[in-house]
């Protein structure tokens, strides 16, 4: 496949999409922040939060301190250990409200930061803001999140207020989207034979693929969905502009496709994102992006659901995410693992310190350890194991991303990764002291290492940090917000 | 989390107290970011507040709501405190002050008096993956899901089989057509012409090379299987599908033996990476309209799908949009926009999109690669992949749904699938603009089998035993529970529904009260049931223990228990919420999960503690004693008599089963009893009308559908809980047709 070397971030090809009205949501617009230079965000949610503090008060296992030149992990953080000089460690943000609640109020709230799910999550805001020269906006992939027909509560992502999209759950249909496009098997179409009009097809050879007919179809449907929305006037107005975004995102991604190569330029280059006027400096692509492979063996059909599967499903997924990130397909991603209130049976992951043929332990079963925090309590025992495997997979996700090299650094160092669950103790549904983990330098945005501590501020502070580290004209984000978190960005 | 506890205790009991004169000031809303307001306040208090204060404020566990004395100011402080009982933290602010002036201005007496029913939203409704695939077999006639696909080697002429169908009736027919995977088992697109010489009806075809299933339709509206044929297969309804196979003279591989048709699900492939629906907490169904966005990977997948459906149709595309033979680009141009475009779009196109369709073709290298690009284009097309139920707009500010909408809803609420050529006729005649012409269609989608398929998927997202298929269970604890018990225990789900709708006394109460079920050879061995076998599916009396109509399927004890052991309680709550439609507060933070397997207990014993607890037994009264009814089932849905050495204890308890709070108390001591106890149920009754509402409808109804549903309810009453009668009704209800704008 050779697709990816001809594909480049062209300048201003994407000037369909730019005429789009950002219509879903007006927000309010600060003056340009000092950074946005962090190239990409990768939210990794994982289900049932973690152990809290003690019922006779001892810290939770979930901590970080100062220690001397370095960082002290508790126990469910140890994972960490070799990374923490990458990791902000985040104490004392909540989510708001009474701290009460639940599982679905805490997934709802966790991006959109709004109770309710009642506000585009910061994923998608960022997305359609400044991931929106990339040719993929958004990158949602899951790992059983869709799982026994999971109610739209179970997912994080809100491209409108209320309403949420479904993760894809399938690495390999992930794989093959991202790296060949609209288009599973054919070579890359002309860049002007999806946009010139009808009469293109004269100017293509005969047989094969019908390289033009994509670009058509989109040109029709545009048309079609702008009479259908002008003729509408309010109702579905968002449903359609979600659809119009979506059919523009796609055609700009045939168009810089392009079969002749596009111009060296790209070390160095800039990109200009025309609605915001901001720049981001683009870095040459590695050589894997010129023939990426699936480096994976992963499951489909029902075997994605077997809980057996569940480890080598996610490890695919993060493999995909980090390759699509390094060959700039996307500045936005999101993994989720499983769902809240996961009916995940994690002790039937082979090879792990959970594993245990005899008997299934689902993970929100052992969130609700009770009362008895010692490891008699085979709950909590549990409990415990599972957080830690949890951590370690954003570990390895952060490795990845320190492992590939980028521009004068690391993949990481022009990255933001932020570890997050939907409620703080799993057994009390607390929504005080979120275990946020925030990874990455975001291109110098962010100085790792630090464990800082925001008693009283909200987790949208946190979110209008990451949204102003990417770039974004963002003050405040959420219900109750104030504003960036002082003190996290350089 | 001791609070949430509290508070949950004091919502069910003690809502009267809520007089929020002693609480303080509410915090003046948050910003809430743009689109805060955008979900209605209608939604959200049919999601948090109508199971304890009724869907239209007619009160139940919480306090009756019409004509409230309170100001909406009050009304706000409470609902921004109290509100949710559990989790007040769940609507704030904004919420709060929308929900109580909804309250204020909806709740009303007048409101109530359904002397005006108020439409619900205009909406375009995405089409489901089910949809979507259905759609485009009919559509591009190709196979139906299961049946083998046409197996044309390469390099044959797919035309070259000419094939004369013949059938003489019993007795006498007025019309007789074919009907067949070649022609997207349209009832209607193939008469048959009555031969007097030979005394039979007759038509000659050409059909593609390869193995076709079909079937004769006589009178419209009998499906029977030719007499004459040489093999037949299991038509998914009972019946037999007539199986022909077609082979160009000279190309047949080896003489005597027939191919396997392939294996290859052409539509099943091309589709199979679509995204899947996101339902809304509560709503059972995959088609929930105000949930449905096409994102990007939407746009991708139908791009994709488009193009893998025109490629497998191949060079039949053409004849499949009408066109002739020797027809050139602007002749078939004309032809595609007109004939395949109505069929597409479920409208006729208007100009500017037969403008702009037609140049695909007209402006293409030759005919064949305009007709795949116009094809592939409109299947992308927001026309296509909504259903439009926008209405035209009437004098007095509502909409009216077209004959064309009116088509469409129809056929998607019967068959799942677009509408057939016969409807379409009848929109354009104008038949569908009255009630009568609305009932007689609805009869006539009824009456074909594809109405039996997609009752079965209605059935099986209401009973929400879809994941069985992949849901997971201990290989350790149960060997025998194999992916083929899995897909026979839905197939025996879908069974028995659609065997009570259409082949059986067609009421509601057998759906609770038969004593039979179907079964093939793999679960009659699963049940212990004797003398089936095989992989055709029978009906079989069951002992009374396995007894329970829907309550005793296999699917429903699978898919309501945990990997390694039953549970009561999701038991309990499935009879509650999708069998009466009652819903619950979450639990309370550390209420505990299951308890621990402890060797010496029974599952019944390890949930006692529920009703021990007095937290806990404010909901748990509900559920647990009804969810006990199941305890000789179990994990994966076979009898037990024993549980770990101790005898089975599967009496139980309804409180309040037509209403919370109104003290009734309904012993059992067996699930057919349980059963018969739902059966005679007004709740159940019109909870299975709600439901069905729902499905039918793609949205929760709220309070404004109120008298639209009780309509539907009072029909199903009047026709004696007739389910084909239910299934009619939806359609001709009031708010049916009726739309209005935000």
């Amino acid at each position: 496949m050779s697709l990816l070397s001809r594909r480049r971030l062209l300048q201003g090809a994407l000037g369909a999409a730019s005429a789009l009205p950002l219509a879903m949501a007006t927000r309010r617009m600060a003056r340009a922040t000092a950074c946005g230079r962090a190239r990409r965000v990768i939210f990794f949610y994982f289900p049932d939060g973690i152990a809290g503090r003690s019922q006779n008060g001892e810290p939770s296992l979930w901590s970080a301190s100062r220690n001397g030149a370095g960082i002290a992990l508790g126990e469910l953080l140890a994972p960490l250990s070799s990374l923490a000089g990458d990791c902000v460690f985040l104490h004392g943000l909540s989510m708001g409200g009474t701290d009460e609640g639940s599982h679905p109020g805490g997934a709802k709230k966790l991006l959109t930061g709004v109770d309710g799910g009642n506000g585009e999550s910061v994923d998608q805001y960022l997305a359609r803001t400044v991931g929106r020269a990339s040719p993929f906006r958004h990158l949602y992939l899951g790992a059983m999140a869709t799982q026994n027909n999971a109610s739209g509560d179970k997912f994080i992502s809100y491209p409108s207020a209320g309403v949420t999209i479904a993760p894809e759950d399938d690495p390999v249909n992930a794989f093959r989207r991202i790296f060949t496009g609209a288009r599973p098997s054919t070579p890359a179409p002309s860049i002007d034979a999806g946009v010139a009009g009808a009469d293109a097809g004269a100017a293509l050879p005969a047989g094969g693929a019908d390289e033009a007919a994509d670009g058509l179809a989109l040109d029709t449907s545009i048309a079609d969905l702008l009479e259908l929305r002008a003729a509408l006037g309010a109702s579905e107005r968002t449903r359609l502009d979600v659809h119009l975004d979506a059919l523009h995102e796609v055609h700009g991604r045939l168009r810089t496709m392009s079969p002749t190569g596009a111009p060296s330029g790209d070390a160095g280059g800039i990109i200009t994102l025309p609605d915001a006027g901001i720049t981001v400096p683009t870095m040459p692509l590695p050589a894997s992006c010129d023939a990426p492979s699936m480096g994976f063996d992963a499951p489909t059909g029902a075997g994605l659901f077997a809980p057996e599967n569940f480890p080598a499903v996610l490890r695919a997924q993060i493999d995909t995410m980090v390759l699509a990130m390094a060959c700039g397909m996307s500045r936005v991603g999101v993994i989720q693992a499983s769902q809240h209130t996961s009916e995940l049976i994690m002790s039937r992951f082979r090879g792990t310190d959970m594993y245990d043929a005899g008997f299934d332990m689902r993970s929100h079963q052992a969130s609700h350890y009770g009362a008895r925090q010692d490891r008699s309590n085979r709950l909590f025992a549990d409990f415990v194991k599972q957080v830690r495997w949890w951590v370690s997979q954003f570990a390895y996700l952060v490795e990845q991303l320190k492992s590939r090299p980028e521009g004068d650094g690391t993949m990481l160092d022009h990255s933001l990764v932020l570890l997050c669950s939907e409620v703080s103790d799993g057994n009390t549904h607390s929504h005080s002291d979120m275990p946020f983990v925030l990874a990455g330098r975001g291109g110098g945005c962010v100085t790792p290492g630090r464990v800082l501590t925001y008693e009283g501020r909200r987790h949208g502070d946190l979110l209008a940090t990451i949204a102003q580290a990417m770039g974004a004209e963002v003050e405040r984000w959420g219900d109750s917000g104030t504003g960036a978190l002082p003190g996290m960005m350089s | 989390m001791r609070s949430s506890t509290v508070a949950l205790l004091c919502g069910l009991f003690t809502l009267g107290c809520d007089t929020a004169d002693d609480a303080p000031a509410a915090t003046p809303p948050a910003d809430t970011r743009g689109t805060g307001a955008a979900i209605d306040p209608a939604q959200r208090y049919a999601a948090m507040c109508a199971s304890c204060h009724g869907e239209a404020g007619e009160g139940g566990l919480g306090s009756r709501l019409i004509d409230s004395p309170r100001s909406v100011a009050a009304l706000t402080q409470i609902i921004d405190e109290r509100m949710p009982q559990g989790n007040p933290a769940a609507c704030r602010g904004a919420c709060a002050s929308s929900l109580a002036a909804y309250m204020k201005t909806r709740f009303t007496s007048q409101a109530l008096s359904c002397a005006t029913v108020a439409p619900s939203m205009r909406r375009l409704r995405l089409l489901t993956r089910r949809e979507y695939r259905a759609t485009v077999r009919d559509l591009l006639a190709l196979p139906p899901a299961g049946a083998a696909a046409p197996a044309t080697p390469p390099g044959v002429d797919p035309a070259c089989s000419r094939h004369r169908f013949a059938y003489a009736p019993a007795a006498t027919a007025r019309s007789v057509h074919v009907a067949g995977s070649f022609n997207g088992w349209s009832p209607t697109a193939w008469p048959m012409t009555w031969v007097e010489s030979a005394r039979e009806w007759q038509t000659e075809r050409e059909i593609a090379d390869g193995t076709h299933q079909y079937k004769f339709v006589v009178d419209g509206s009998q499906w029977v299987s030719d007499p004459r044929a040489a093999a037949s297969m299991p038509d998914g309804f009972g019946g037999q599908n007539s199986v022909l196979t077609l082979r160009c003279a000279g190309t047949a591989p080896d003489a005597g033996v027939t191919p396997p048709a392939s294996a290859v699900d052409v539509v099943a492939e091309a589709t199979a990476a679509l995204p899947v629906e996101s339902r809304p907490q509560g709503f059972a169904y995959d088609n929930n309209a105000d949930s449905a966005l096409v994102t990007s990977v939407h746009v991708n997948e139908f791009l994709r799908a488009a193009q893998g459906l025109t490629a497998a149709v191949g060079p039949r595309l053409r004849a499949v949009v009408g066109c002739d033979p020797g027809a050139d680009r602007a002749a078939c141009a004309n032809t595609l926009v007109r004939a395949f475009g109505t069929r597409a779009f479920r409208r006729p196109l208007t100009a500017a999109e037969m403008q702009r369709y037609g140049a695909l073709v007209t402006g293409a290298r030759d005919v064949e690669q305009g007709v795949t690009r116009a094809v592939r284009a409109m299947l992308v097309s927001p026309a296509f992949l909504y259903r439009s139920e926008m209405g035209a707009a009437q004098p007095d500010g509502t909409f009216q749904l077209t004959p064309w909408e009116v088509a469409t809803a129809l056929s998607y609420t019967y068959w799942g699938s677009t509408p057939d050529a016969a409807l379409l006729a009848a929109a354009a005649d104008g038949s569908l603009g009255t009630a009568a012409g609305t009932e007689r269609e609805a009869r006539r989608l009824l009456a074909d089998p594809r109405a039996r398929d997609q009752l079965a998927t209605f059935a099986l997202q209401w009973l929400g035993v879809e994941t069985v298929a992949t849901t997971p269970r201990s290989a350790t604890l149960f060997p025998a529970f194999t992916d083929a018990v899995r897909a026979s225990m839905l197939e025996e789900a879908r069974r028995l529904v659609t065997a009570v709708a259409f082949d059986g006394t067609h009421r509601f109460d057998e759906l609770f009260t038969t004593r039979s079920t179907w079964v093939d050879g793999t679960l009659a061995a699963y049940y212990g049931l004797d003398g089936v076998s095989g992989t055709t599916f029978q009906r079989v009396e069951l002992p009374e223990a396995r007894q329970g109509g829907v309550l005793s399927l296999g699917a429903v004890l699978t898919r309501y228990a945990h990997s390694d052991q039953g549970s009561p309680i999701l038991r309990g709550v499935f009879v509650r919420a999708a069998l009466v439609c009652e819903e619950f507060p979450p639990p309370p933070p550390n209420a505990g999960g299951v308890p621990d397997v402890d060797p010496n207990a029974t599952t019944r014993d390890r949930f006692r503690q529920h009703t021990a607890n007095a937290a806990c037994e404010t909901c748990h009264r509900y559920i647990d004693g009804v969810g006990f009814g199941f305890e000789r089932f179990d994990a994966v849905g076979r009898l037990r008599e024993t549980e770990n050495g101790r005898p089975i204890d599967a009496t139980g308890t309804v409180l309040d089963l037509e209403r919370f709070g109104a003290g009734t108390r309904v012993d059992f001591t067996s699930l057919p009893q349980l059963a018969a106890t739902l059966s005679q149920s007004d709740a159940a009754r019109a909870c299975f009308a709600r439901q069905y509402y729902r499905f039918a409808r793609g949205f929760r109804e709220t309070a404004e559908q109120r008298c639209g549903v009780l309509d539907v309810v009072r029909r199903f009453r009047e026709s004696g809980y007739d389910l084909r009668e239910l299934m009619v009704a939806v359609t001709l209800t009031r708010d049916f047709a009726t739309r209005r704008s935000p």
